[in-house]
Parts: C-alpha cells; structure tokens; sequence
C-alpha cells in the first residue's frame, strides 16, 4: 500500500454533523377560543381542518402541541406569526 | 343582536342592544391598553427555561419582531375603529358593518382586547369558562361580561370566515 501515514484523526460528533431541527410547540392558554387555535393552524401552518383540530385538541389536553418541525429561520417565521395571531409558542432545538 | 353575512362577503351586527353598543364602542381602546399585558402579548421566543437560546436571541427578538407586531395590533385597531365608525350615534338601532377583508382585523382586536382585560382582572379559569353568570353589579362582573361578548362575537367571525 502507498499510505505513508495518517495526517489527521478526527472524531466526529454526530450531533455537530447534522444541524439539529427547531420544534415550534404552541402552548395552551385560557383566552384563546377552540375555534379561534384551529383556525390559525390551518392559516399559519397550512393544516387540512381535522389535523388543525388535533393540535388544537392536543394543546388543549396536554397543554402544548409540537406543530412544526424544521430549520430555524422558517421555525421563527412561524412563531412570529403564531405571535400576530396572540396564540403562545416558542421555539426549541429539538433532542437527538 | 343580530349578525348577518351577506352575499358581498361583508358581515353586519345590527339590532344591538345599548350595553353591548357600548362594550363594542370600547373595543379599539380596551385593546389598546397593552402595557397590563404587555408580557403575554409581546412574547419572547422561548419558555422562561429555554437552554437553546441566548439572552442575543432574545434581545434580537424584542428589536426585530415585537415593532412588527405593535405595527399590526395597530394597524387592526384602526380597522376595526374605522367599521365601528359612529355606532350607536343615530336614531335607529344601532349597527355596524364588517368588511370581509377587515376580519381578521377583528379577531387580531377582539383577542388583545380579551387578553388585556383578562391580565386586569385575574379572573380565573371557572369564570372564564362561562360557568357562571357574572355579577354585572361590580366591575368585575361587567368586565367578565365584556370577555364573554367578545369571545361571542369571535366565535361568529371564525364560523362566517371559515
């Protein structure tokens, strides 16, 4: 073989490898009418009616809902309008 | 009252009863009193507990995207302080016409408004669930009644747009 030797030796960490996704989670609140949660999941996020109602439900029971999955930049668009909306959500980087 | 959708796509509230003509009266400035709920209604990003992000997250956040927001829960006020226009200030029963293109307006207004009064009064979950009629004797009852017409009047906009 013609390898003289070995120049470097990383070790990699998966996590660094892949970027890991943004959760946008909407969180259950008092105010805001059932109708009213569904409504704008279907305007912000594009969800046929009974998938928007299932997250509604979802936030309703479990007092928060995984809604959207992705990279960061299109996460915090979404919040922002979830925000215009008065609807609670946050951002998290989600677990490997 | 009545509510009515027509084929122009607008939406009229007529026949309204004088308490509820002054409860619509008051809901551009009752949703404009933010700074009671000022945490509510401008968000951070994050849980309070939010590993993943900076306080620079954070501060971006508040410089970037909250001027946005106030821009657009002001820019609905005005909408909707525009339909109201001079209700209640003529001789017949009072009414109010809803664009179609304002409705969203409307909720965006109806639900500051109800955050707002909700931050000022404290009023806990049983009340807010309607289970009791409120005490329209005390302000607090009044206030309740305010919450619960608004939410009505939200319930017919979601049903008519949708």
């Amino acid at each position: 073989m013609s390898q003289t030797g070995v120049l470097t030796d990383v070790e990699t960490r998966d996590e660094d490898a892949i970027a890991r996704p943004w959760n946008v989670i909407v969180h259950n609140d008092p105010v805001n009418l059932m109708s009213y949660v569904t409504m704008v999941f279907q305007r912000v996020l594009g969800f046929p009616r009974d998938r928007a109602t299932r997250h509604m439900l979802e936030v309703h029971h479990k007092g928060r809902s995984l809604v959207w999955t992705g990279e960061r930049e299109r996460a915090e668009s979404i919040v922002e309008q979830l925000h215009g909306y008065l609807l609670l959500a946050t951002l998290e980087q989600a677990e490997f | 009252m009545r509510f009515r959708r027509y084929s122009s796509n607008a939406f009229e509230l007529c026949d309204i009863h004088p308490l509820f003509v002054e409860l619509l009266a008051d809901l551009p400035r009752a949703a404009s009193r933010h700074e009671s709920a000022r945490a509510r209604i401008y968000q951070d990003p994050v849980d309070a507990d939010g590993v993943h992000a900076t306080g620079e997250d954070i501060e971006d956040w508040r410089e970037h995207v909250h001027p946005e927001l106030e821009r657009l829960f002001a820019d609905s006020r005005e909408k909707v302080s525009g339909d109201l226009g001079d209700l209640g200030a003529g001789k017949g029963s009072a009414r109010c016409m809803i664009s179609r293109a304002n409705t969203d307006a409307w909720l965006n207004v109806l639900n500051q408004a109800r955050l707002v009064i909700v931050e000022e009064n404290k009023f806990s979950e049983r009340e807010l669930s309607g289970a009791e009629s409120p005490d329209l004797s005390t302000r607090h009852g009044l206030s309740l009644l305010k919450v619960h017409f608004y939410a009505h009047l939200q319930e017919l906009l979601v049903e008519a747009a949708g």
